[in-house]
């Protein structure tokens, strides 16, 4: 039986397999990372970069208050910044049956841990003076906030080169087979062995989890942003609607950014994904009814980025069941939020210590499970 | 307007004018989408000013420009004017921004004549008020018979340098120098093609002659290095390439273009296959003989689709407004036959002086590698040839990490400015371009949301708890 | 036909006469304004450049609004607003 190549083998170069790669790198394991392309250039480059409890799911919200303080402090343990932005966040109701949503969210994420409470008007202006007069209510939350997405790639790229993990971009992965004492990670120009082995492919952790002959169904979103030119300053917070259809917020260099879950058109297999006219519209219209004076702003840019969601909308996080030293990181719900969080506490698995919090390992989700 | 047609022209240029008219003549229900206040694009800008309207009844392509504004006004083509498009979905549906908001067309068919942007290879001091692009000063001249500066200086590459310079005598003002990249064996390369069209060659003479007259000094093989000056500009230093010695000239108003590219976002969006093509601006759009794309129902003519110049434009028009018809079942093969034979006749020969007229204005790809470290490049974000160094430095190996690394393309601009200069910086012998993308225009928030109700939104239900 | 009669717009509060016909650029222009905007980044001082349409440099504040003053024709009473133009750090 032969020494590996390497200790640890990532499939994806998103933010969840990139951060798996770092800190177990940083434990001294020897990792390479696959990308089929350059890091952090699907969803976790694209997102909108929102670090936000009022868009987290309740049972998230004790990893994402954890994330949320990781990413603050992203120039100590990344060592490199990715434009973090810590405010206030408010989220909106225009309507009473926004007023109703509002106030039973609030409830369940402030249950969860989140320091949320439901504000006034008045209060809601004070805190964010470009808001429409209008609204009836609204939620604020102290722990809020933004990373600059696209600066992601980058920072993550500065990190695992200084932490020794062996890059390789461009690379698809075309197959994955038990090898020995591990496994044989297969590319066009040859392939690799490693004892170890995270799939971390974001929307393709499904077609990747094939490879070993599991079925796990995961649901391709596409969400649709959209950012302005840069402008004098319009808001200082992170705005959201009740439905959670609006993610809003102004960056220091003055472009404000749109996103909230509108939806563009696209298919996972292909890879391909588009923009539409009619959720551009939408997503400005809610944006300018939010914040007033965007309307005499540009858009300049829309795009499109994947999101994975699991059936039950939780995350897939941890072993791959049948198959030891394989592992599985995805479909994080607010995953960028929450990714470098999720990732230590699966590194932590891999290392063979018992995680900080527990995973949220796929088994649930597999035909013949009982527990749906 | 938003609505049906059997065909949509963007562009209202000499491509997209011509083919709007030879598609409606052939009985197609055609709608017409140009971003400026009146067709007849760039070429054949239409003149705004009372003064500018005078003076386009004694010019050439004014009378030209004239003409086909006429047509298309007796024509029964619906046009759509001071419309910007933004978008274009496969099928087609494209969506354009007007005064009166937001726009959707729908068509089985659409000719893209979005004609040409200009070229300039960037220089220290680029950004500085007072310098404008060669093509700048055809536009206002032409819409407006006006022309920013005292003291002017017009210098880049190709038959515009002249052009400009004469009309600027005409408006009583004398540019200080033309600077000319090419030399005189440039200009004799291309003359047996100039031949080939008498009167481009006669009135070619006239101009030469007359810049002689006024004393227009013009220095060959010769190109403006940098632009002094902060809020104002106050003068160019001008290097004389074979030798390298360096003069200063005083200028308050610099004009400089280095060719034209095709303005193919639309093309691109689309996904139309494109060939890289130095002659033709750089890239130019795949088409048949009949200016049908690789995208099924997608035609394009004109500089937009590879730089060929008006005259040619002209044809390509008309060829793909018939081949619309054709392909919608309004023309039977003979018909179409008869009717695209002289445009086809007439293309061959307007092709040869294009190409002889394209060959000095190609961009000087290798000039690149000149630019000094602190020079701009994406003039919206600042970013200079030391940041896109940096950045390569840090990995990027691609436009879209070039941008996310640096903001470069990031502005309003969208690339279009900086784009081609970067991807030569970044590699030199590849293909790189960033990906398509709507809006392929920035987009007036005011204009696209129009006035509406919070009802009207249609927000989806919210997500799980 | 257009009128040749001068019209009036106000540009930073200035009033500033020009030509019916004229888009905002060129009215400006004529009046030595070359100066529209500080650049966002760096705040350098620019102009319109390429007087087209696709290099944004002349995008200025037109009744509360940011457009191109190359695409935009002048209005009588058109109010503009430079962006910080001259603000050179």
């Amino acid at each position: 039986m032969t020494r590996t190549d390497y200790d640890l083998a990532v499939i994806g170069g998103g933010i969840q397999g990139a951060s798996v790669a770092l800190f177990a790198a940083r434990e001294g394991m020897r990792v390479v990372l696959f990308d089929k392309g350059a890091l952090a250039r699907q969803a976790s480059g694209t997102n909108a970069g929102t670090l936000t409890m009022q868009m987290t799911r309740a049972a998230l919200i004790p990893y994402a208050l954890k994330a949320h303080e990781m990413w603050v402090n992203a120039p100590q343990w990344l060592g490199h910044d990715v434009g973090v932005v810590a405010c206030d966040g408010l989220s909106l109701a225009f309507t009473e049956a926004e007023e109703e949503i509002l106030s039973q969210r609030a409830e369940a994420r402030s249950a969860a841990g989140a320091p949320i409470r439901l504000v006034s008007s008045r209060e809601a202006a004070r805190i964010e003076p470009g808001v429409n007069p209008g609204i009836r209510m609204a939620s604020h939350c102290s722990v809020d906030g933004y990373a600059n997405a696209y600066l992601t790639g980058l920072a993550y790229r500065r990190a695992l080169v200084e932490a020794g993990v062996e890059l390789r971009e461009y690379t698809p992965v075309s197959g994955l087979g038990s090898s020995g004492r591990g496994y044989d990670i297969r590319t066009e120009g040859g392939g690799v062995t490693a004892r170890q082995v995270v799939l971390a492919g974001g929307v393709w952790i499904e077609p990747m989890l094939k490879w070993l002959g599991i079925d796990l169904p995961i649901k391709t979103l596409i969400n649709q942003l959209a950012v302005t030119e840069r402008a004098a300053p319009v808001m200082r917070t992170v705005l959201g609607i009740a439905s959670g259809l609006l993610s809003l917020k102004q960056y220091p260099h003055g472009t404000v950014v749109i996103g909230g879950g509108w939806q563009g058109e696209g298919d996972r297999d292909s890879g391909t994904h588009r923009a539409t006219a009619a959720s551009a519209v939408g997503n400005a219209r809610l944006a300018v009814h939010a914040i007033p004076s965007l309307r005499r702003s540009r858009i300049v840019r829309i795009w499109t980025g994947f999101e994975a969601e699991t059936a039950d909308a939780l995350p897939a996080v941890g072993p791959v069941p049948g198959h030891p030293g394989a592992w599985v990181i995805g479909s994080v719900h607010s995953g960028y939020t929450s990714a470098p969080y999720m990732a230590r506490c699966l590194t932590q698995a891999i290392l063979g210590r018992p995680p900080e919090m527990p995973l949220f390992p796929i088994d649930r989700l597999l035909p013949g499970h009982g527990s749906h | 307007m938003s609505g049906s047609h059997d065909v949509i022209v963007v562009g209202a240029g000499p491509a997209g004018g011509e083919a709007a008219l030879a598609a409606s003549g052939a009985g197609l229900r055609v709608a017409l989408i140009d971003e400026g206040p009146a067709p007849g694009g760039q070429v054949w800008r239409a003149p705004r000013t009372a003064q500018a309207q005078a003076a386009a009844a004694r010019d050439p392509d004014g009378r030209q420009g004239g003409a086909l504004r006429k047509r298309l006004r007796d024509a029964s083509v619906t046009l759509l004017a001071g419309a910007e498009v933004w978008d274009a979905e496969p099928g087609f549906v494209v969506q354009c921004l007007a005064a009166t908001g937001n726009h959707a067309l729908q068509a089985p068919r659409l000719i893209l004549a979005t004609g040409a942007m200009e070229r300039v290879l960037p220089f220290p001091g680029w950004t500085t008020p007072g310098v404008f692009g060669l093509a700048a000063a055809t536009a206002i001249m032409k819409s407006e018979k006006t022309l920013p500066g005292k003291e002017i200086v017009i210098a880049g590459q190709g038959p515009l340098l002249i052009a400009v310079a004469v009309k600027a005598l005409e408006l009583g003002l004398r540019p200080r120098a033309i600077v000319d990249r090419a030399g005189p064996r440039d200009w004799l390369r291309a003359a047996p093609a100039f031949a080939a069209m008498p009167s481009m060659l006669a009135r070619g003479a006239r101009w030469m002659a007359r810049l002689k007259a006024a004393g227009v000094p013009i220095l060959r093989q010769s190109a403006v290095v940098s632009a002094g000056g902060c809020s104002a500009l106050d003068g160019v230093t001008v290097r004389h390439l074979p030798s390298g010695r360096e003069t200063e000239i005083a200028a308050d108003t610099l004009y400089i273009g280095n060719g034209l590219t095709p303005a193919d976002e639309l093309h691109r969006l689309l996904g139309a296959a494109q060939t890289r093509d130095r002659l033709r601006g750089g890239c130019r759009t795949e088409v048949d003989a009949d200016q049908r794309t690789s995208v099924p129902g997608l035609y394009a003519a004109g500089d937009g689709a590879g730089v060929h110049g008006a005259l040619p434009s002209v044809f390509q028009g008309q060829i793909a407004g018939l081949a619309a018809a054709r392909d919608h079942g309004a023309l039977d093969a003979d018909a179409f036959a008869a009717r695209s034979r002289p445009a086809r006749r007439r293309l061959a020969r307007a092709l040869r002086f294009a190409d002889a007229s394209c060959r000095l204005m190609t961009f000087p790809e290798d000039d690149l590698a000149e630019m000094p470290p602190d020079c701009v490049v994406c003039r919206c974000e600042d970013v200079r040839r030391s940041d896109i160094e940096a950045a390569m430095a840090s990995g990027a190996a691609d436009m879209n990490q070039l941008k996310h690394f640096t903001r470069l393309g990031m502005g309003p601009c969208q690339g279009r400015m900086c784009g081609l200069n970067a991807a030569g910086l970044l590699a030199p012998e590849g293909d790189l371009r960033f990906t398509p993308r709507a809006p392929v225009r920035p987009v007036s928030m005011d204009r696209l949301i129009g006035e509406f109700d919070y009802s009207d939104i249609p927000v989806p239900k919210p997500a799980p708890l | 036909m257009i009128e040749n009669e001068a019209i009036q717009l106000v540009v930073d509060g200035k009033p500033v006469d020009c030509v019916p016909g004229q888009t905002v650029a060129g009215a400006l222009l004529a009046q030595g304004i070359y100066a529209f905007r500080a650049s966002p980044g760096a705040g350098t001082p620019r102009g319109p450049f390429c007087m087209m349409g696709a290099c944004q440099e002349c995008a200025i504040e037109i009744d509360g609004v940011v457009r191109r003053a190359c695409q935009t024709p002048v209005a009588p009473g058109m109010v503009l607003r430079l962006r910080g133009a001259g603000a050179a750090e």
